[in-house]
C-alpha cells in the first residue's frame, strides 16, 4: 500500500512537469553577498511561489510564458523581475537591506508562517537575538530561544532547554548542519554560540520534517555567516567579562570568502592578581595560581566554483579551561606542588559541497566531524635534595562523530518541494578513560609506572534515509508527508526505527491558516547528568541491549494568522507521548563515571500537553514578541525493575503551568535603540522531604523497651512523592539600551544593560536550614531560598567597520 | 579522589556564583503540612506480631515524633479477621496477640480517632534454608574490670569469621537479610549494683560480607572511590536478593568485630524477607547514606511504603538464628 501511494505521488509530481520552465537561482544580500535563508520568491501572475533553502537557493517551475517574480525578505527591499519564460532561466538576486525594518504592505503574498505547512517552527531573526538584554551584556542565542513559547530554561541563568515537556538531552543542536554535543560554557551560564558568527536560527518543536532525526523534542538549526564577498568588514567588542571580534571579507572577490570570529573571557586575568593579593595578605605569597576562562572560535571559508557549485568549509572550536597550581610545602630542601588542569569543549568541522545537478535538482554533500571531550589532570609533585616523585592521574571522556551525508532538493513543479537523502554516522563514545602515571627518582634510581585503567570505548553506527514532499495539493491545502528510517548498531544490537512524519496546512484566506502535524521520533543517545547545571562531567552514552531507544509521538494543531503584514500570531496545542525515558533512581549520582550507569537509571513513560501562543512582530521601529505557554508534563515509571515514586505518576522536574515572555525592541532613531524583556514562569517542581518519620520499632524484639541502637530514635526525611514541592514563581525584567555613533571609520556602539532590573530574588535552590532563635536560644528549622542573580548592570563597547 | 574533586568543583562553582547570590528565609507554600500516620511492623514467623504507630512530623517543626496510643488496630490473616486481644505496650508499640506462621498473608487495619485510617498487607515468606555453617575464626578475649575486689564488668573485644550456605529456592524472587546479634544481661547485673539482672537485651553489630557475586562492586569504583555504591556488603543489616544466585546453593563468608560487655550468646540471623520489607530497609539505608553533596545533585531517596493512607511499612520475615556461642 505504501509503495502504491509513493508511486502515485511520484507520477503526480512528474506528470505536472510537462511544458513548464524553471527559474532557479540564489538570493543574496546585495551588500555582503550572504545567502538569504527563507526569502520568498513569488510569481504575481500565477500566484505560485517558493522559499529559498538553507543555501539561499530557490527553484520555481511555472507554466505561464510571462511571469513577474517578486523577491522579498524581512528587512530587505522587495524586488520585482518581469520575465518571459521560454526556457529554463537562472536568476541570482541581490536584495538591498532596508534602513529600518519598514512595515510594508505587500498585497497578495502570504506571510511565510501562514503559508508554510510546518507547525511548531519558529524563525528567530539574528538582529533580534542581538538586541535582547542578557547576563553581563553577552548576547546568547540559546537564552533568546528560551524566551519562545514551548521552550523552557532550566535553573536561572542556565542554557538548558526543555522543549514541550522533553528533557535537556532531547534537543538537536546543529551548527551548519553538524550536531554539537555541549552547547554551554561555564556550566551553562553562557552558550557556545557566538552571535556575531550566526546568520540564521530556526527552531523546530514539533511536526518535524523527515530530514531531521535522532532527538525527541527539538531541533535548533544554526547557520553561520559565509563572509562578505566584496569588502572587508569586522568588529571588536569589549564587555565586562569577555571580548570578541569578527572579521570577514573576500579572499577572491565574489568567489571566495572567509568569516572569522572569536571570543574569550578574561575573568582569570583579573582573578590572578586578586588571588595573589589575598595570599600575600595571608602570608602565603605565590602559593596559589588559579583561574578559569573559555574561548570559542568560528571560521568559515566559502568558495563559489560557478553559479551551480559552491563549497563551504566551516570550523568551530571552543574550550573551557580551569587551572590551579598550589605550592603546599616549601623549604630550602623541599618543594611540594599540586597542579590541576581541567579542559572541556567541542570541535566541529564540516565540508559541504552544493551542486545544482539540474535547475530542478539540487544536491548538498556534507562530510563532518564533531567531538566533545573533557580532560581532567591532577598532578602531585615532590622535590627533595636526593629524591623527587610525581603522581599524575588523568580522567578523560567524550564523544566523537564522523558523518557523511547527502541531501537532494527536487522541485518538479511549484506544487512539490521534494527532499530526500541519507546519512551515515559513526559514533565513538569514550565514557571514561582513566590513567595513572608515577615517576620517582631516588638518588638517580628511576622508577616509572604508566597505566590506563577503565578504558571503555564504544563504537556505534547510525544510518538514516529519508524522503519528504512538501505538496501544495490545491490553493487551500498543503501537506508535508515524509518518512525517516534510522538504524542504530551498537555492541551487536541493532535498533531499527521507521518514523512517519506528516503535517498539513489548510488555508482559510491569505492571512489565516490552520495546521496539524504528527511526528514519530527516536533517540539513541542519553546524557548522564547530575543536575540541571551543565557540568563537564555530563556524559553522552549510547543505548545498550538493556536501555532501549527513547521514542516520542507528537500531535500538534494550531491556527496561524498574519495581522497587517507585520504581526504574526499563532496559537498551537500539542500532545506528546514519550517512551523509554530515563530518570535517575533515588540517590543516584554519576560524577563523571559511566560505570554501571544502567543500574542507576529507570526507564519509563512520559506525557506532555499544552497550548502555546505567540505574537511576533519583526517589522517596524517596534519589534519583538509576546509568548505564553500553558503546559503539563508528567512521568510514570511503573514497569517491573523500573519503579519510581512507588509506581505512581509524578510531575516532571520542569513541569510548569504558565510561562510568559515579552520581548520588545524599539528603534528611536539611527543613534539610539532600546529593548526590554520580561519573563514569568511557574516555579520548578522539586523533591523535598516535607515530613520526618521515625522508622524504628516493629522489629523482632523480646522486650518493648529494647531497641537496636542503629535504628533507635533517629528520624529520617520522608518524601511522599517525587517532585512534590513547587518552588516560588520566577519573574524578571531586563533592559538594554544601545548608543550608536558613526565614526570616521566604522561605527561604535555602547551597550548598557541591566539584568533583573527590579532585583527580584528568584529561586535557584530551595533547601532546609537552621536559623538561630533568640527567643528560646535554640536553632529552628527554616526553609531557605538561594538566588544567584540580583540586579546586574553591565556595559560593553563595540566597534564595527 | 575523583568524587572529592568534583565535590570541590561543584562547591567552587556555587561559591563563584555566590559572590552575587543571596539567600533568604521563605514561607512554606504547599499542602503537605499535616502529619501523616506511620506504621512500622516487621512480623516474622514464630514471634509475636507487633506494630509501632506514630505520626510524622512536618519538616520545619522542632517537635518530637508523636506516638499513637489510642488506635483501633485490627488484623486479618489469610483474609479472615483475627479475634485476638490487642495490647498497647509503650512508645507507640502494640502487641497484636498473634504469632504469624510461614505463608500467612497478613493485613493490618489502623484507625486513629480524628486522624484517619491506614491499611497494609504482606506475606510471611517461606523458611530460609541455611546449611553448612561453620565458624572459621572465633576470637573472644574477655576482659574483667574489677572494683573493690569484685568483678563489675566483663567485656569482649574479639572477632568472628564464618561461612554458611544459603539454599535459594528456584523460580521466584527471594529477598534476604543478614544480621549479627548478641544477647546479654545488662551491665547493671554485676555485683556493683544491688539490683538483680532485669532483662536480656540484644545488640546488633556491623557485619561484613565478602561476596563478589552478591555485591558486584567493580574495581574502578574501589580504586577511585567513585560514588554509586552504598557499600551494601557492610553494615548492621546486609540486604540482597537472589538475582545472581537464583535456585542455587551459595556459600557466604562473613566477619564481624564484637566490642561489648560480656554477651550471653551471639547469633547470626539469616532472614528471608518479603519484598516490602526489603524495599523499606533498602531505601532506609540509602536515605541514611545520602550525603549533603549527593542530595544537592541527585534526587532525595524516597522511603518505600506499602501503607495505604499513611507511611511506613508492613513487611514479613522468616528467620534462621544460627548460634555462634
Amino acid at each position: 500500500m505504501k509503495k502504491k501511494i509513493l508511486l502515485l505521488l511520484f507520477l503526480a509530481a512528474t506528470a505536472a512537469t510537462w511544458a513548464q520552465h524553471t527559474v532557479s537561482g540564489t538570493v543574496t544580500d546585495a551588500k555582503t553577498g550572504e545567502t538569504l535563508i527563507g526569502a520568498t520568491v513569488f510569481d504575481t501572475v500565477s500566484k505560485k511561489g517558493a522559499v529559498t533553502n538553507q543555501h539561499g537557493r530557490f527553484t520555481l517551475t511555472l507554466k505561464e510564458a510571462k511571469a513577474v517574480l517578486r523577491f522579498s525578505f524581512v528587512g530587505y527591499e522587495t524586488q520585482f523581475h518581469p520575465t518571459d519564460l521560454t526556457k529554463n532561466q537562472r536568476l541570482d538576486i541581490r536584495l538591498k537591506g532596508s534602513v529600518t525594518l519598514a512595515e510594508v504592505t505587500i498585497t497578495g503574498e502570504r506571510a511565510p508562517h501562514v503559508e508554510s505547512s510546518q507547525g511548531g517552527y519558529i524563525e528567530i531573526p539574528v538582529e533580534q537575538v542581538k538586541s535582547v538584554p542578557v547576563i553581563f551584556g553577552e548576547t546568547d542565542v540559546i537564552k533568546v530561544v528560551q524566551l519562545m513559547p514551548g521552550v523552557q530554561s532550566g535553573s536561572e541563568g542556565m542554557s538548558g532547554m526543555y522543549v514541550r515537556g522533553g528533557g535537556p538531552d532531547e534537543n538537536l543542536f546543529l551548527l551548519d548542519g553538524v550536531p554539537m554535543y555541549n552547547v554551554n560554557h561555564l556550566g551553562g551560564f553562557f552558550s557556545a554560540f557566538n552571535s556575531d558568527a550566526v546568520k540564521n536560527i530556526s527552531l523546530y518543536k514539533g511536526s518535524f520534517p523527515a530530514h531531521f532525526s535522532s532527538r525527541l523534542s527539538s531541533v535548533l538549526d544554526i547557520t553561520t555567516n559565509n563572509g562578505n564577498d566584496k569588502e572587508y568588514h569586522g568588529g571588536l567588542s569589549v564587555g565586562l567579562i569577555s571580548a570578541k571580534f569578527n572579521f570577514e571579507g573576500p579572499i577572491v572577490k565574489e568567489k571566495t570568502t572567509f568569516s572569522l570570529s572569536g571570543r574569550r573571557t578574561y575573568g582569570d586575568v583579573f582573578l590572578q592578581p586578586l588571588i595573589a593579593l589575598f595570599m600575600a595578605a595571608d602570608g602565603e605569597e605565590g602559593k596559589v595560581n588559579a583561574g578559569y576562562y573559555f574561548y570559542d572560535l568560528n571560521a568559515k571559508i566559502t568558495h563559489k566554483f560557478n553559479d551551480r557549485s559552491r563549497l563551504y568549509a566551516s570550523y568551530y572550536m571552543g574550550d573551557d579551561a580551569l587551572y590551579a597550581r598550589y605550592k603546599f610545602g616549601q623549604s630550602y630542601t623541599s618543594q611540594d606542588f599540586m597542579r590541576l588542569g581541567y579542559n572541556w569543549g567541542n570541535i566541529v568541522g564540516s565540508l559541504r559541497w552544493n551542486y545544482e545537478l539540474t535547475p530542478k535538482l539540487f544536491m548538498n554533500v556534507t562530510g563532518s566531524y564533531t567531538r566533545y571531550r573533557n580532560d581532567l589532570s591532577i598532578t602531585e609533585e615532590s622535590k627533595r635534595t636526593y629524591y623527587s616523585d610525581q603522581y599524575t592521574m588523568r580522567f578523560n571522556s567524550g564523544i566523537q562523530d564522523a558523518t557523511a551525508r547527502v541531501d537532494f532538493d527536487y522541485a518538479p513543479t511549484p506544487d512539490h518541494a521534494i527532499k530526500f537523502g541519507g546519512q551515515f554516522l559513526h559514533h565513538i563514545f569514550t565514557p571514561e578513560t582513566s590513567s595513572m602515571k608515577i615517576s620517582e627518582n631516588d638518588q638517580n634510581e628511576n622508577y616509572n609506572f604508566d597505566t590506563v585503567i577503565g578504558q571503555s570505548i564504544v563504537h556505534a553506527n547510525e544510518f538514516m534515509a529519508y524522503g519528504e514532499d512538501d505538496w501544495r495539493i490545491n490553493d487551500w491545502l498543503k501537506v508535508n508527508a515524509g518518512l525517516n528510517y534510522t538504524g542504530f548498531l551498537v555492541q551487536g544490537t541493532f535498533y531499527p526505527s521507521m518514523q512517519p512524519r506528516l503535517s498539513g496546512r489548510i488555508l482559510f484566506n491569505d492571512r489565516l491558516s490552520a495546521k496539524v502535524g504528527y511526528a514519530y521520533m527516536t533517540q539513541y543517545l542519553h546524557l548522564l547528568s547530575n543536575s540541571s547545571i551543565s557540568l563537564p562531567t555530563d556524559l553522552w552514552v549510547p543505548v545498550t541491549a538493556r536501555i532501549k531507544p527513547m521514542t516520542s509521538q507528537q500531535v500538534a494543531a494550531g491556527f496561524f494568522y498574519n495581522l497587517m503584514d507585520s504581526l504574526n500570531l499563532s496559537v498551537e496545542g500539542y500532545y506528546k507521548y514519550m517512551d523509554n525515558l530515563l530518570e535517575y533512581k533515588d540517590g543516584a549520582s554519576f560524577w563523571g563515571s559511566s560505570q554501571g550507569w544502567e543500574d542507576k537509571v529507570c526507564m519509563g513513560r512520559g506525557w506532555a500537553y499544552g497550548v502555546e501562543f505567540l505574537a511576533q512582530k519583526n517589522l517596524g521601529r517596534l519589534t519583538g514578541w509576546l509568548g505564553y505557554t500553558w503546559s503539563h508534563t508528567y512521568r510514570l515509571f511503573d514497569r517491573e525493575g523500573n519503579i519510581l515514586n512507588n509506581g505512581k505518576k509524578f510531575p516532571a522536574k520542569y513541569d510548569r503551568r504558565h510561562d510568559v515572555s515579552v520581548v520588545l525592541s524599539y528603534k528611536f532613531n539611527d543613534h539610539i535603540d532600546a529593548s526590554l524583556s520580561w519573563v514569568f514562569s511557574t516555579g520548578n517542581a522539586a523533591t523535598l522531604a516535607l515530613q520526618d518519620i521515625d522508622p524504628s520499632g516493629g522489629e523482632r524484639v523480646q522486650q518493648s523497651n529494647e531497641w537496636d541502637y542503629y535504628n533507635y530514635s533517629s528520624t529520617v526525611p520522608y518524601v511522599r512523592s517525587r517532585n512534590n514541592y513547587r518552588m516560588p514563581n520566577y519573574h524578571r525584567m531586563d533592559v538594554s539600551i544601545n548608543f550608536h555613533k558613526k565614526l570616521r571609520r566604522g561605527q561604535r556602539t555602547i551597550n548598557i544593560s541591566v539584568y533583573n532590573v527590579y532585583n527580584h530574588q528568584n529561586p535557584y535552590l530551595v533547601y532546609e536550614s537552621y536559623q538561630w532563635s533568640a527567643l528560646d536560644n535554640n536553632g529552628i528549622k527554616v526553609l531557605k531560598q538561594l538566588s544567584i542573580f540580583p540586579i546586574l548592570p553591565s556595559i560593553s563597547y563595540t566597534w564595527k567597520f | 579522589m575523583k568524587q572529592k574533586f568534583f565535590s570541590l568543583f561543584i562547591a567552587a562553582l556555587l561559591a563563584a556564583t555566590t559572590f552575587s547570590s543571596c539567600e533568604k528565609v521563605i514561607d512554606f507554600d504547599g499542602d503537605e503540612t499535616e502529619p501523616i500516620l506511620v506504621m512500622i511492623s516487621f512480623p516474622d514467623s514464630g514471634s509475636p506480631w507487633k506494630v509501632r504507630l506514630t505520626e510524622s512530623r512536618f519538616f520545619l517543626s522542632n517537635d518530637t515524633i508523636a506516638t499513637i496510643k489510642n488506635a483501633d488496630v485490627t488484623t486479618e490473616v489469610n483474609g479472615r479477621p483475627v479475634n485476638s486481644v490487642v495490647t498497647y505496650l509503650d512508645n507507640g508499640i502494640y502487641d497484636l496477640g498473634y504469632t504469624p506462621q510461614v505463608g500467612d498473608s497478613l493485613t493490618l487495619h489502623v484507625s486513629v480517632p480524628s486522624k484517619g485510617t491506614m491499611k497494609a498487607g504482606c506475606r510471611i515468606p517461606g523458611n530460609v534454608s541455611v546449611s553448612d555453617f561453620s565458624c572459621t575464626s572465633l576470637d573472644t578475649t574477655w576482659t574483667k574490670y574489677i572494683y573493690a575486689n569484685s568483678v563489675i564488668m566483663e567485656c569482649i573485644n574479639g572477632s568472628v569469621e564464618g561461612k554458611f550456605t544459603l539454599n535459594d529456592p528456584a523460580g521466584e524472587r527471594n529477598y534476604y537479610m543478614i544480621k549479627f546479634s548478641t544477647t546479654k544481661l545488662t551491665f547493671r547485673s554485676g555485683p556493683y549494683f544491688d539490683n538483680p539482672p532485669q532483662w536480656v537485651s540484644g545488640q546488633y553489630f556491623y557485619l561484613s560480607v565478602d561476596d563478589d557475586v552478591l555485591f558486584d562492586i567493580n574495581a574502578t569504583d574501589e580504586i577511585f572511590d567513585i560514588g554509586g555504591s552504598d557499600n551494601a556488603d557492610y553494615g548492621y543489616e546486609i540486604l540482597f536478593t537472589d538475582e545472581r544466585i537464583n535456585g542455587q546453593s551459595h556459600t557466604i563468608h562473613f566477619s564481624t568485630n564484637i566490642n561489648d560487655t560480656k554477651p550471653e550468646s551471639a547469633y547470626l540471623e539469616v532472614y528471608s524477607v518479603s519484598p516490602e520489607y526489603y524495599m523499606f530497609k533498602k531505601t532506609l539505608r540509602a536515605a541514611r547514606n545520602q550525603d549533603d553533596v549527593e542530595i544537592m545533585f541527585s534526587e532525595p531517596v524516597q522511603l518505600y511504603s506499602n501503607v495505604e493512607g499513611g507511611g511506613g511499612v508492613l513487611g514479613g520475615a522468616s528467620v534462621a538464628k544460627i548460634p555462634i556461642f
